[in-house]
């Protein structure tokens, strides 16, 4: 029932070989994507099926490898061998690849118990999954922080893109270029530790943190790679390389300036809060005095009401200074609690009661880290 | 516009996820319970790291997991022992049917006792990559190890967004090392947005996985108290008959502490005992002795192999004033010889076995201890 598919797939196979009183075919079953081999004699494929063969056994008799380039037979792709009605089918363990040509070879001498086609020379041929037409079509879509200006003790950013992306380290891609267009060297952390998020479509690039702790000997002889008053680009090239293998659509481009670093904690007594009215469910806002890192602020923000935590729609506006917060249902009249987690930062990595840098030398936290914060607000009539 | 639920018990939700976290580290071990995996739920795979009875631990980042495989008869694939295979990696690419350029390798890890080599690759590189376990025998056979056919357990790491969700909460967890140390899966963790130190310790079998321990480091390169950079690669190794780990962070102290202060929700002072010079990062580290004396053998990015003698380490000092030249502390021997090491594992009591990139290819080798 599957030699339909080979008449269809005979602009895939470069070459047939028929025995003398067999007619073979390999083909590529486009639905299931196995090779399929047909017309081997009903006793060889009762005895296939019984033969329990190791997977050696079944290379022997039909080979699959990616094409070979240099002449040197690669070792054999591993994969699964049955017997499926009339066919002899080999299934891969992982796909085969869009648009790469594999070779198969056949060796009829090699069936069980059908000694006419001993002399029967092995057949070969080659399959091909039609590749799949790809432009290039990703783009970045967001860059965090958002805002034209950041600190020079700058810590991450992210990089937001249109569709997924390979998940390889993205480092060899960005680069920061001075306001003369010179390339700021060394800025990244060379870390190929996989950044991205689960769907691939976000990457944070951490700034070494080296150059950007003070008193770090890459500091001491370089400096930030960010000074005060500077205006830079951060370029992302095109050159990534998105899930399908494509180049982005275009290079990405974001001139910022960089202004006084921030080497202070966070306080919460610095937010300002615009309560909504009571039977609405009219956000809740909170407005920072700097903007607050976009990835912790999605989660490390909450509303609770007599410390139960409220379901709600977290927004962000662009510049990442005022958090919104919609409840589920309406708000009731009396007290809640704007809930932080001890692992919300600005844009320098200072968290709340304390800051990234804590000379030693000058300052220690002798206690432990509080790991929630609350403030208190009223929605009134 | 995004969602959030703060509804108790909301764990696939990210914030309440994370409340969850915080609070289970005031209150205890988070009650995460093992549980018998399906077979062939494997996402992501690597590191690796042999435990007790030759379980094999691998890390599944896209589930925030760590999985206890057993091998069973897969745990070698007839010759003892490693044989060097040249283009290893265009022998597995081959294999799993694409090209070298489409593969990642993701550790390598030393069966105790059959001394094969097991290589955690991802087989492509975007949304549709699939992880595999590649072992190599004493004859140099490359195999394939079915894992789908393997019993296995697994621990659920806390906090992390359950799979299937992850656009409610962009954070995910890479884990940088693991290894076996009295008793328990010691896990070291790097998150996509804090850019913070996470050390997890897991009972085995698994029970539950304790909250993640805070290790506070006394970086002396830094001159200050370094709370935040992450470990990325660690030893187990006894001083004074107490185990310790002797942990490298980026650029790059290497750092004591006791396996004893890694409790959950613990702040632990470690020690920083070297500096490696800056710029630079340890992916790979192994203890041996040779001539009664103990060397840690650690492969770096950027200042290849080094070789440091392990004796000075119960005594030395730490480092507590900022060190002005590029290195500091216990002293070490670059091996030149050992050029473009990838990953690093002790094979035997005389030789490493190590990945080895040059001229764009992989290979395994089996070289002699230094």
């Amino acid at each position: 029932m599957h030699f339909r598919y080979f008449a269809t797939l005979a602009a895939l196979t470069a070459s047939l070989a028929c025995g003398p009183s067999a007619v073979y075919t390999i083909g590529l079953n486009p639905h299931l994507k196995t090779i399929d081999v047909g017309g081997i004699p009903r006793a060889a494929l009762a005895q296939l099926r019984q033969a329990g063969w190791t997977e050696e056994q079944w290379q022997a008799l039909m080979r699959v490898s990616v094409q070979s380039t240099n002449g040197a037979a690669p070792p054999a792709v591993v994969g699964r061998y049955e017997i499926d009605g009339a066919v002899l089918r080999f299934t891969p363990r992982f796909p085969f690849d869009d648009g790469r040509p594999y070779d198969v070879r056949f060796d009829p001498s090699r069936l069980p118990g059908v000694q006419s086609h001993a002399a029967v020379n092995p057949l070969a041929a080659v399959v091909t999954l039609p590749a799949i037409a790809r432009t290039p079509s990703t783009v970045v879509s967001q860059i965090y922080p958002s805002a034209r200006s950041v600190p020079a003790n700058q810590l991450r950013l992210y990089l937001h893109f249109s569709a997924p992306m390979d998940r390889r380290s993205g480092y060899d891609h960005v680069k920061l270029l001075d306001d003369r267009g010179r390339e700021v060297l060394e800025t990244f952390l060379p870390l190929d530790a996989d950044f991205w998020d689960r769907d691939g479509t976000r990457y944070t690039v951490f700034f070494d943190p080296g150059r950007v702790k003070r008193g770090i000997l890459p500091n001491r002889q370089r400096g930030r790679a960010l000074k005060p008053g500077r205006t830079y680009t951060l370029v992302v090239n095109r050159d990534w390389r998105d899930g399908h293998g494509q180049p982005l659509k275009q290079a990405f481009t974001h001139t910022f300036t960089a202004t006084a670093p921030i080497e202070r904690a966070l306080s919460m007594k610095a937010w300002t809060i615009d309560t909504p009215l009571v039977g609405t469910r009219n956000p809740l806002t909170v407005t920072f005095p700097a903007p607050l890192d976009h990835g912790l602020l999605q989660r490390a923000l909450g509303v609770a009401r007599d410390g139960a935590p409220l379901d709600g729609d977290v927004t962000i506006e662009p510049g990442e200074t005022v958090w919104r917060f919609a409840p589920r249902a309406p708000w009731l009249a009396g007290g809640y609690q704007l809930v932080a987690l001890d692992f919300l930062e600005d844009l320098a990595g200072n968290r709340l009661g304390r800051a990234f840098e804590v000379d030693n030398f000058e300052r220690t936290d002798p206690t432990p880290q509080p790991e929630r914060f609350t403030l208190p607000f009223h929605v009134d009539r | 516009m995004r969602s959030i639920s703060l509804k108790a018990g909301a764990l696939t939700l990210g914030l309440a996820a994370a409340t969850v976290g915080v609070m289970a580290a005031r209150s205890g071990p988070v009650p995460v319970p093992a549980a018998q995996a399906p077979a062939a739920t494997l996402q992501s795979i690597g590191p690796l790291a042999f435990g007790p009875g030759g379980v094999l631990f691998a890390a599944d980042r896209l589930a925030a997991s760590i999985y206890a495989i057993d091998l069973g008869a897969q745990a070698t694939g007839g010759a003892p022992g490693a044989k060097d295979v040249a283009d290893i990696d265009k022998q597995i690419a081959s294999m799993l049917g694409t090209e070298p350029s489409a593969l990642q390798i993701t550790d390598l890890a030393v069966h105790p006792t059959s001394k094969n080599a097991f290589i955690a690759v991802m087989r492509g590189t975007g949304a549709e990559a699939k992880p595999a376990l590649i072992r190599v025998d004493g004859a140099g056979k490359v195999s394939v190890v079915p894992i789908e056919s393997l019993s296995m357990t697994k621990a659920v790491l806390p906090n992390a967004p359950a799979a299937g969700t992850g656009q409610r909460n962009a954070r995910m967890e890479s884990v940088t090392d693991m290894a076996f140390v009295d008793g328990k899966l010691v896990v070291a963790g790097l998150s996509n947005e804090e850019f913070a130190s996470k050390l997890r310790t897991i009972p085995y079998p698994f029970a539950n996985v304790e909250n993640g321990t805070s290790v506070e480091i006394y970086h002396g390169n830094h001159g200050q108290l370094e709370t935040r950079s992450p470990v990325i690669s660690f030893v187990p190794y006894k001083l004074n008959n107490t185990p310790h780990l002797i942990a490298g962070y980026t650029c790059t102290p290497l750092v004591k502490f006791p396996v004893s202060g890694l409790a959950p929700g613990a702040k632990v002072l470690g020690t920083t005992i070297a500096e490696l010079g800056a710029g630079n990062r340890p992916t790979d580290m192994i203890v041996y002795s040779k001539s009664g004396k103990d060397y840690l053998l650690i492969a770096n990015t950027r200042r290849g192999v080094m070789k440091v003698p392990t004796e000075p380490f119960a005594t030395a000092t730490s480092i507590t004033a900022r060190v002005t030249t590029e290195t500091g502390g216990v002293g070490f021997e670059s091996i030149a010889a050992l050029k473009g090491v990838e990953q690093l594992e002790l094979l035997d009591a005389q030789r490493a076995l190590v990945l080895t990139r040059a001229d764009g290819a992989v290979a395994l080798q089996a070289v002699a201890l230094p």
